[in-house]
């Protein structure tokens, strides 16, 4: 049979495709006889283990298998260790079952029911206590443990730990891993104190750095306070003891990192500053525009960064580093996308038409409107951009609305749109619903014409200014002898949720001052009701605290307040 | 006294801080909790059930309040005063006609007496 | 002393139930979980699904089939995980004919749990069809919590909750607990599944 040149050229392909691993390991089989594989080296253990410990996967590349609650078969895939002894392996609390520590460090040294110094710490010794006590582990009941579920004593533990079905050389590389796991302190910690560092890009408005330092400061000078005063008066040093153990004497530092010129350069200035001070996190931050570079450096060398005060935040779903307020202006625009598809079953076969300004807020809200729409909903987007100097009138906005004959119309521009909106009021071919970004508008939002209030819905992302106010006398403790009017409302109330986060976390962590832990910690908060957001939810993982943005339309009269529409939440 | 002012400012400096509120401008006001909801259709549109009872439940839970957000920054309290009351709105939405009964409880906001300032 | 402190001082006092089962020698004979009958009456309320599409909770959960509920979350650390793996295991044993069996996860963080955060968890678990993940509003939610006596303000206090509907009379079996294959089997078998 007479084959084309193709055909011959591609079979070619195939087969030498085929024969080439088949020869070269013929070969290196060959070349190396009987001789052994290469051990792993220890940086590679590290990594299998880790790999093991957080994903499940075994060296070969297959899901552990395991047995729970007696016969319910699990495999790597569906969860890991890391599920619940969390990624510091300092373990958690659910509901009733308390996940012990699996770090070597604690697993090899003896357990008893209280922790030794630490008897009259209550957030310390109540843990320490309902945890049983037993003998240190050695490499062999570590392993005895981790695949029939036995411990040294000979007792089974709670069923809710898996019996792995591993052999000894993968049990060996896992083991490894945890004698590692939170073993050496974090960088910035130290028996008298703990570092901390703030991010300030240079060029930000000085009201607003000013508004993200003063609740920080705040909280480390009172903190550091306390530290003093312990010093002098033996009765706050042992109450600082009983609530908060080491804790109390500690001091903390706040260093500010300006970082000057161009995004690119910042790593650079980033990695001088650690260098100098490498510290324990980065608590707040500020920037107007980019955050990219901070955020990289955080996630490669691991530093925690608590809540920057920034409006593009990084979106990822897997990174750890960082934990964001929202996930940005972009968030509104994808609660908009939410809120409209949930009535978009009633106006199937006609038009949305999205109109953005050129600006990065714009474009923000309209990417975060246009992505989620994608995602969801039936309905095709219609897009049109307004460059920068170009106002929306009127006329060109009849224009719009004419060729497409929208049933929905989605406006993110600031309030030099408003006149043009407000002449789509009793047009009867018009669009029956308009979004726009309460933001956006600013202080304009209070003066929405009249007739166009009905028509307009606005995103709003915080709790309703009515019902901030109960909140006010909480953010007026951090200014003491200041007006809260002097500084930028948002983001003074941002960083006061900063520093109520970071107490919290702290007097949770049990002293086991570790990057992971801070992070494991603050995952194991309930919701929160602060200034500012209705409400912030955390969970293992979750790296965008507030989920929640309502839509709104505004009410009638002078002094109008805000209605809601929406839930805060919107699916 | 003094043991009890130091461990006061002692923990007051500590604790994330959960403080009664000062007595507000806002005076004593009126907020419902949502029970339960349904859907009425409107006279002349055809209705649409399932669409409306998900827009109502919007609508009315739009309009409901979270009992934390009062309890939790301290010194306010709801009281009830009126239980199952049927609210009927209009589901004011631009595509669709009809009421929604929201049932709800209705709560009186008080500033808790003993943490007013004067 | 004002109201939060007082709070405060208590979150500090953990009071942990289940730490180790301290077996001792032998393992206990009788079931480690508790199991009870109850009535709950569904609120009509609309979820949405994994796959982003609006459930009326009522028209799900009432039918003619047998349902079994229970409560997670997607970034759940211990008891979801053990919960979600014992459906795993229920939809392998039930084989082609998963779809006997309606089962519904109900999630306790409307606020994180999107669509597509629960299509990813219910391939973790390698979900066969008939296994529904659902989430909605902050309020529906927690009104199903309190329709099902299980009402934790705080998701990190839920407990181990599984509900098993019978068609028959419409009453619901709560099993408080993790409980093994073969209890789970034996307590679909009494619900009537087979």
């Amino acid at each position: 049979m007479v084959m084309s040149d193709n055909t011959w050229k591609y079979l070619r392909l195939k087969i030498t495709a085929f024969l080439v691993p088949v020869i070269l390991g013929i070969g290196v089989c060959g070349a190396f006889g009987a001789e052994k594989k290469a051990e792993p080296s220890p940086k590679e253990i590290q990594q299998q283990g880790e790999r093991m410990y957080r994903e499940g996967i075994l060296p070969s590349g297959q899901p552990m298998k395991a047995f729970v609650v007696g016969d319910v078969p699990v495999d790597g895939s569906s969860f890991t260790c890391v599920s619940c002894h969390l990624r510091s392996g300092l373990g958690s609390i659910e509901g009733q079952v308390v996940t012990t520590p699996t770090n070597g460090r604690l697993l090899y040294q003896p357990r008893k029911p209280f922790v030794p110094g630490s008897e009259f710490i209550p957030s310390i010794s109540n843990y320490a206590k309902n945890l049983p006590e037993r003998p240190a582990f050695t490499d062999k009941s570590l392993a005895t443990l981790i695949t029939t579920g036995v411990d040294p004593v000979g007792r089974s533990v709670l069923n809710v730990m898996p019996r792995y079905e591993i052999d000894d050389k993968e049990v060996a590389i896992l083991i490894d891993y945890l004698k590692n796991l939170s073993d050496k302190p974090s960088p910035g910690v130290s028996e008298t104190g703990i570092k901390f560092a703030t991010v300030i890009v240079e060029g930000t408005d000085p009201r607003a750095v000013e508004s993200m330092l003063l609740p920080l400061q705040f909280s480390i000078d009172r903190k550091n306070s306390l530290a003093k005063a312990s010093l002098k008066n033996f009765r706050v040093a042992r109450m600082g003891y009983n609530m908060l153990g080491n804790l109390h004497s500690m001091t903390f530092t706040l260093d500010h990192w300006t970082l000057k010129g161009a995004p690119e350069t910042w790593r650079a200035q980033l990695d001088e500053y650690y260098r100098k001070t490498p510290v324990f996190a980065l608590l707040g931050g500020i920037s107007d525009g980019e955050w990219e570079p901070v955020h990289r450096f955080c996630e490669e060398n691991r530093i925690p960064n608590l809540f920057p005060v920034v409006d593009y935040p990084v979106l990822s779903d897997s990174d750890w580093y960082t934990l964001y307020f929202s996930r940005g202006i972009r968030q509104e625009g994808e609660a908009a996308a939410r809120y409209l598809d949930n009535m978009s079953n009633l106006f199937v076969g006609k038009a949305v038409v999205q109109i953005s300004r050129d600006t990065r807020k714009g474009q923000a809200l309209a990417a975060g409107f246009r992505e989620t729409w994608k995602e969801i909903a039936q309905t095709t987007l219609q897009e049109i951009t307004l460059a920068k100097g170009e106002t929306l009138t009127p006329e060109r906005l009849q224009q719009i609305t004419d060729k497409q004959q929208p049933a929905a119309l989605v406006v993110w521009d600031d309030a030099s749109a408003l006149p043009a909106l407000a002449s789509l009021v009793g047009k009867p071919d018009g669009p029956k619903l308009v979004l726009a970004s309460g933001t956006y508008l600013g202080t304009s939002l209070w003066t929405v014409p009249e007739p166009l209030r009905e028509l307009l819905y606005l995103t709003y992302p915080y709790r309703l200014p009515q019902e901030d106010a109960r909140f006010d006398a909480l953010v007026m403790k951090v200014l003491p002898g200041k007006e809260i009017s002097d500084y930028d409302p948002v983001i003074i109330r941002k960083s006061y949720i900063t520093g109520e986060v970071l107490g919290a976390a702290l007097m949770d962590m049990r002293g086991e001052y570790y990057r992971d832990f801070l992070f494991d910690t603050i995952g194991m908060m309930s919701d929160m009701y602060y200034p500012l957001y209705e409400r912030v939810s955390f969970g293992p993982g979750q790296r965008y605290a507030s989920k929640g943005c309502y839509i709104v339309q505004v009410g009638k009269g002078q002094k109008p307040q805000l209605e809601r529409r929406s839930d805060w939440v919107i699916q | 006294m003094r043991k009890i002012s130091l461990l006061t400012l002692f923990i007051a400096s500590l604790l994330p801080l959960s403080v009664h509120a000062q007595s507000a401008k806002g005076e004593d006001h009126r907020v419902i909790i949502v029970k339960d909801y349904r859907y009425e259709a409107g006279e002349h549109v055809p209705a649409n059930p399932e669409a409306g009872q998900s827009l109502c439940g919007t609508r009315c839970n739009a309009l409901s309040t979270d009992y934390l957000n009062y309890t939790e920054p301290g010194g306010w309290r709801l009281i009830k005063v009126v239980s199952d009351r049927e609210l009927t709105v209009e589901l004011n939405n631009p595509f669709m006609s009809g009421h929604c009964i929201c049932i709800a409880d209705e709560y009186e906001v008080k500033i808790d007496d003993l943490n007013r300032r004067k | 002393m004002n109201v939060s402190f007082i709070k405060t001082v208590q979150s500090l006092f953990i009071i942990p139930v289940m730490v180790l089962a301290l077996a001792g020698g032998a393992e206990a004979a009788t079931t480690t979980y508790k199991r009870t009958i109850e009535k709950y009456v569904m609120p009509d309320v609309t979820l949405i699904n994994q796959d982003g599409k609006k459930v009326r909770l009522k028209s799900l959960v009432e039918i003619d089939k047998p349902v079994i509920v229970d409560f997670i979350y997607g970034t759940c650390t211990t008891i979801c995980p053990v919960l979600s793996a014992g459906f795993t295991n229920l939809q392998r044993k039930l084989g082609p004919d998963s779809q006997k069996v309606r089962l519904v996860s109900i999630t306790i963080d409307p606020e994180n749990d999107t669509p597509k955060v629960m299509k990813e968890y219910l391939a973790r678990y390698q979900a066969k069809p008939g296994w529904d993940f659902l989430t909605g509003s902050r309020k529906d939610i927690d009104r199903v919590m309190n329709a099902f006596n299980s009402y934790y303000r705080n998701k990190m206090d839920h407990k181990p909750l599984t509900f098993i509907r019978t068609p028959a009379d419409g009453k619901w079996i709560k099993i408080y607990g993790l409980i093994s294959t073969s209890e789970f089997m034996n307590e679909c078998q009494k619900a009537g599944i087979k």
